[in-house]
């Protein structure tokens, strides 16, 4: 009974605290019919470059889709024939629209049928400008192949680019080689002779001179004609430049279950089923403070009889909604037109990288990897030339090639130099006879030149980057002697990059041991020391190491990123980035090694001599790396339809990997240049131009202002300069040159001009 | 004495009118629910009432005998009913609990409760000498309750297999076990229930919502998100129904004001929260009387079960306490936020025929007791 009696108290007690003491708080509460919690998206921050220029924003898109839930059978084609109306949709995906529409399945279950993603309405789908409204143009398109045909210009001439149209072989239609617009005033496809539909277009692209029309406009306008279809809109990634730096941008996905899945198990899921996350490059990187923080605003449902109750609305503005924090605009250290022009200097180029990091601070100015791809398509947007990245898998152009390791061949001969100055191994009076191969341990290992160098000193040996000179050291290193100078010049770590990058591999004895079948072989020493066999290391952190030889043995932190922008614009204070690193190599050793780098390039005899920049001194290193492979078995496989491109791909696969590394100014250097031409043939002749390119471009905008003494100096220096000379040359301390102020650099003018301008608009408008 | 004098003792006329009490309440706020939602709950209430109090006149004037003889009987016919209900039962709120008996829904497991208590009392009864109990003793009387306890919970009906559970315990408790006895029960208990949480035999539901409360026992915000538009099912529930109660106050709220809270959306108002509906209404106050008037039935229960003169009639006097204390304490714990939400309903004030008659007969087995127990 006394149980009975607590227990009875306990629920006394407890009412009391309910009614009693809570019980105004519960009656306020209780006022309120329904509390609901919608979560509002914060708008994922910006990317932008160096100067301001919007390289990842976000835009509306809107889709067309059909609730198959809602379709009755007798008016599916009804419908089809609507849609043709309304879009230029081809037979083929009509029928598949139609198929997918009368397959028989649960309604209940089925998903909501998209007929067409990315409607145009405000901005074009090839450069996202914005669309400006025009007279009406009358445009044909071919139901069959999809192909829009623009009504043909009075002069023959692309309004675009202006060049000679090519009349199509076999119709009545004209094309235009450059931009691929395709022109026909005709009622029949020149391609596959089908009548074409008639349509008319009301926008125009300012920048690429194509027309459009208004989807959205005509869809919404319309929509009462097809009750079962709806117009879904909702906020994109969009990435102006495309193709321009994918790589260093990244894209962003769809969540899945395993992103949602929380980190411990107790806490809420991290994301909402609409969700997008960062999945590689800068946008995986800066996820967190790209995305921002998602708000709640609170929705309330007064019950009836207290929709006017005194004290109402104070208890509503008592719920507080969160607020939500938009994702943070992040400034990048890359500057656009340096990564146009890396982009353009690689034109011919199958598949490789080109890095310029500025010496002194190691910020990326560039950093683009050939093939790219358009990172659009890949965080869901429709393509609007149907290309996709996956189209030239062969040349991997998802793989940011920048950071991914290969062999560095003769840019590693660097690194068996110093440990043989450092270890006192050699003098750089030292010399071997190169006769054009080494015979070690029953194996003949070549040199590049045929013929052989001769007596070859240290200097000579990396001018003409002699093999044998090395193969020397490394017999006389060793391997792991090799490994640990490696090391500390910075090869085989992180770079500091932001993004995902390789850290390359350094063998040593024991990885050879445990890795390789048949273990180690001392002949491995000597492959090593010229950058061959197994060592790997990524462009990147080629460059880095290259920048500390330049700059008086001080490794940088590479960074992709200024910091992040406030609301003003202005660039939020930054944590403190760790300096970078001193080497641990006498000052001798290094000017000796610059001394050779800038004979590479400026001395007659050097692997890189024809490639020289007009406007600056250079010093620098080739390497040719043997990589002759066979494609891939799963890439024969795709192939076998096609035996030319499979004959294309072999070939290409035989041909070597090309390096050039070189830093400019060579005496005080500003930025560090490293282009890898994956089986691009020999570095001086395929990778330095290119290298180039990019450091002429660069000093053409930023003028050097000991340009007229480079030009003396390399006048003098042509004129071989005796060894001893050469190396008591005074290396200009960098304290003591005056850095040029960039008052021209756009990094450095304020950000107030329009966003919105997209100025590259991918590989196809490039004239 | 006569009948009469004997039901003019003072205890017997305060359990007498803690249960007609209840009765007039549980009809007056099953009116004004009606009322409220526009549906005719408390006419067939009424109904079920009356015969309720027909059925506790007639109980009163049972022979005891007789009702010991019978009660094995009704024990096995109720068993069969419980597992015909597995296969016949009507589908109501995703359980099956009732069966259809021509124009009522009979729900077995309610008369189970009383069942229980008569078959456990006879049996401990008649084996009268061997108290306090040895665990190996009490083989039958586990086997008794379990097979009930299993079938309900069967339905799924959790809240009243516990019920039942609970009502049997009570009496063995009463009875006197062993310490020992006692500590391996409950230590065999908590397995138990370690085991059936493991193995899903509590069901995904049950464990959603025990876990609400634990976390809204703890701090409100840390309540699992189940993503079904903010707000957990169950909690809000439960949350709905703790509105209602608070806003009740100390003095309640007049009809006009409480048909138009937060009340029109607490679930299950007629039923389970019958209470949230009386408590908005009533206050604090009339929340203290209602507990009062169960306090008062319970300890008129145990005053008989202290004073009879038969082992039997005691063990079924804390059988009927228990049906009435522990069907309360769960029911009102959950409305106020208490416990987790647990689907027992209050005895009388929630809408259900089964469960009323099985309280009002249980009060005429006490009334049977306490008229008859001076004359032998």
């Amino acid at each position: 009974m006394a149980g009975v009696f607590v227990a009875v108290l306990v629920l006394i007690a407890r009412l009391v605290i309910v009614q009693g003491v809570m019980g105004a708080n519960y009656e306020k509460i209780a006022t309120i019919e329904r509390v609901g919690k919608v979560r509002s998206q914060a708008p994922r921050g910006q990317i932008k470059g160096s100067d301001g220029t919007v390289l990842a924003r976000n835009l509306e898109s809107h889709s067309l889709e059909l609730l198959p839930a809602k379709v009755k059978a007798d008016r599916v084609v009804a419908i089809v024939s609507r849609l043709r109306e309304l879009l230029d949709m081809t037979d083929a995906e009509l029928e598949a629209l139609r198929g997918e529409l009368l397959r028989e399945a649960d309604p209940r279950k089925r998903q909501p049928l998209v007929v067409r993603r990315d409607l145009v309405s405000t901005h074009c789908p090839y450069d996202s400008s914005q669309l400006e409204l025009t007279s009406e143009v009358e445009y044909r398109f071919c139901p069959v192949c999809g192909r829009n045909f623009e009504p043909v210009p009075a002069r023959k001439a692309c309004p675009f680019d202006q060049r000679k149209l090519q009349s199509i072989p076999g119709g009545d239609g004209m094309r235009c080689a450059s931009c691929e617009r395709e022109f026909s005033s005709a009622g029949v496809c020149p391609y596959d002779h089908h009548a074409l539909h008639v349509g008319h277009h009301n926008l125009k692209c300012p920048l690429c001179q194509r027309t459009f029309n208004d989807e959205v406009a005509v869809i919404r306008a319309n929509l009462h004609l097809l009750p079962e279809a709806r117009l879904e809109s909702e906020i994109q990634r969009e990435y102006p430049f495309r193709f321009l730096a994918s790589h260093v941008l990244g894209y962003v996905g769809y969540v899945t279950d395993a992103d949602r899945a929380p980190w411990l198990p107790w806490l809420p899921a991290r994301f909402a089923l609409t969700d997008r996350v960062g999945r590689t490059g800068l946008e995986r990187a800066f996820d967190a403070a790209l995305r921002g923080l998602d708000g709640e605003q609170v929705v309330v449902r007064r019950s009836g009889a207290d929709e006017n109750a005194k004290g109402m609305d104070d208890l509503v503005a008592g719920l507080q909604p969160r607020p939500t924090v938009p994702g943070l605009t992040l400034r990048l250290t890359l500057d656009l037109e340096l990564q146009r022009i890396a982009k353009v200097a690689m034109k011919d180029v199958f598949s490789g990288a080109a890095v310029v990091i500025d010496a002194r601070t190691g910020e990326v100015l560039a950093l683009y990897s050939k093939p790219s791809f358009d990172p659009n398509t890949m965080s869901g947007k429709r393509a609007p030339h149907g290309k996709t990245a996956t189209d030239t898998p062969a040349y991997a152009p998802l793989l940011d090639k920048a950071v991914h390791a290969f062999p560095p061949a003769s840019t590693f001969k660097i690194v068996a130099a110093i440990a043989a100055l450092e270890e006192n191994v050699v003098t750089p009076s030292t010399t071997f006879h190169c006769p054009g191969y080494y015979d070690f341990g029953g194996r003949r290992f070549h040199c590049h030149s045929k013929r052989g160098h001769g007596d070859v000193n240290l200097r000579e040996a990396i001018r003409s980057s002699c093999d044998v000179y090395f193969y020397h050291l490394g017999e006389l290193l060793g391997l792991d002697r090799l490994e640990a100078w490696a090391r500390k010049l910075g090869y085989g770590e992180s770079t500091g990059i932001e993004i995902y990058e390789a850290q390359g591999r350094l063998p040593t004895r024991a990885w050879y041991a445990e890795h390789v079948k048949g273990g180690y072989y001392p002949g491995f020493a000597l492959s090593t020391a010229v950058g061959q066999k197994d060592v790997t290391a990524t462009p990147l952190q080629v460059a880095r190491v290259y920048s500390a030889l330049g700059r008086e043995g001080i490794l940088p932190n590479v960074t992709l990123v200024q910091g992040f922008e406030g609301p003003d614009g202005k660039l939020l204070p930054r944590l403190p980035r760790p300096s970078g690193r001193d080497l641990p190599v006498k000052s001798t050793t290094l000017r000796f090694i610059r001394n050779a780098l800038l004979a590479v390039v400026n001395d007659e005899g050097g692997t890189a001599y024809a490639s020289q920049p007009t406007n600056v001194m250079m010093a620098g290193k080739t390497g040719t790396a043997q990589a002759a492979q066979r494609p891939r078995a799963d890439m024969v496989e795709r192939l076998k339809a096609d035996p030319l491109a499979l004959g294309r791909l072999t070939a290409w696969m035989q041909n070597d990997h090309a390096w050039f590394v070189g830093y400019a100014p060579a005496e005080d250097p500003e930025i560090t240049v490293a282009v890898f031409v994956e089986h691009g043939g020999s570095g001086g002749h395929n990778a330095a131009p290119i290298a180039v390119k990019i450091v002429e471009s660069w000093f053409a905008r930023h003028p050097h202002v000991k340009e007229a003494e480079a030009t003396q100096a390399k006048a003098h220096k042509k004129a071989a300069v005796p060894q001893e000379e050469l190396d008591e040359t005074p290396i200009a301390d960098p304290e003591a040159v005056p850095t040029v102020p960039h008052e021209d650099d756009p990094a450095n003018r304020p950000a107030d001009e329009p966003h919105d301008v997209p100025g590259e608009t991918g590989d196809e408008v490039l004239p | 004495m006569s009948v009469f004098a004997r039901i003019r003792q003072p205890s017997t006329l305060l359990g007498l009118f803690c249960v007609l009490g209840l009765c007039v309440i549980a009809i007056e706020n099953l009116h004004f629910a009606d009322s409220m939602l526009g549906t005719t709950f408390h006419r067939s209430q009424t109904i079920w009432i009356v015969v309720g109090l027909i059925g506790t006149g007639v109980t009163a004037g049972l022979d005891m005998q007789f009702v010991r003889r019978v009660s094995p009987i009704v024990y096995q016919v109720l068993i069969a009913l419980l597992v015909a209900v597995l296969f016949f039962g009507r589908d109501i709120n995703y359980s099956k609990r009732w069966l259809e008996l021509g124009p009522a829904n009979i729900q077995p497991s309610e008369f189970m409760k009383i069942s229980i208590a008569l078959v456990l009392a006879d049996w401990f009864d008649k084996k009268r000498s061997q108290a306090p109990w040895k665990l190996r003793q009490l083989l039958m009387p586990v086997l008794l309750i379990l097979v009930p306890v299993a079938l309900i919970n069967r339905e799924p009906d959790l809240g009243t297999s516990v019920c039942v559970a609970l009502i049997a315990l009570g009496q063995v408790l009463y009875d006197g076990v062993q310490r020992r006895t006692l500590v391996l029960a409950l230590c065999v208990a908590l397995i138990g229930i370690g085991l059936a949480w493991k193995f899903d035999v509590i069901r995904d539901y049950q464990k959603g919502r025990a876990e609400t409360w634990w976390h809204a026992m703890q701090d409100d915000e840390k309540a699992p998100d189940t993503g079904q538009g903010g707000a957990n099912r169950d909690n809000w529930q439960a949350e709905k129904a703790l509105w209602a109660v608070g806003s009740g106050r100390v003095a309640g709220r007049s009809d006009d004001e409480a048909r138009v809270s937060v009340l029109r959306h607490v679930p299950f108002v007629h039923t389970d929260f019958a209470l949230a509906c009386f408590a908005e209404r009533w206050g604090l106050i009339g929340c203290i009387f209602l507990f009062g008037l169960y306090l008062g039935l319970v300890w008129w229960a145990l005053y008989i079960a202290d004073h009879a003169q038969e082992r039997f009639d005691a063990l079924l006097a804390v059988g009927v306490a228990g049906l009435v204390f522990w069907q309360f304490f769960v029911n009102a714990g959950m409305v106020i936020g208490l416990l987790p939400v647990v689907g027992v309903t209050l005895p009388l004030l929630s809408y259900g025929g089964s469960s009323a008659l099985t309280v009002l007969l249980g009060a005429g087995f006490l009334l049977n007791i306490s008229t008859r127990r001076k004359s032998r």
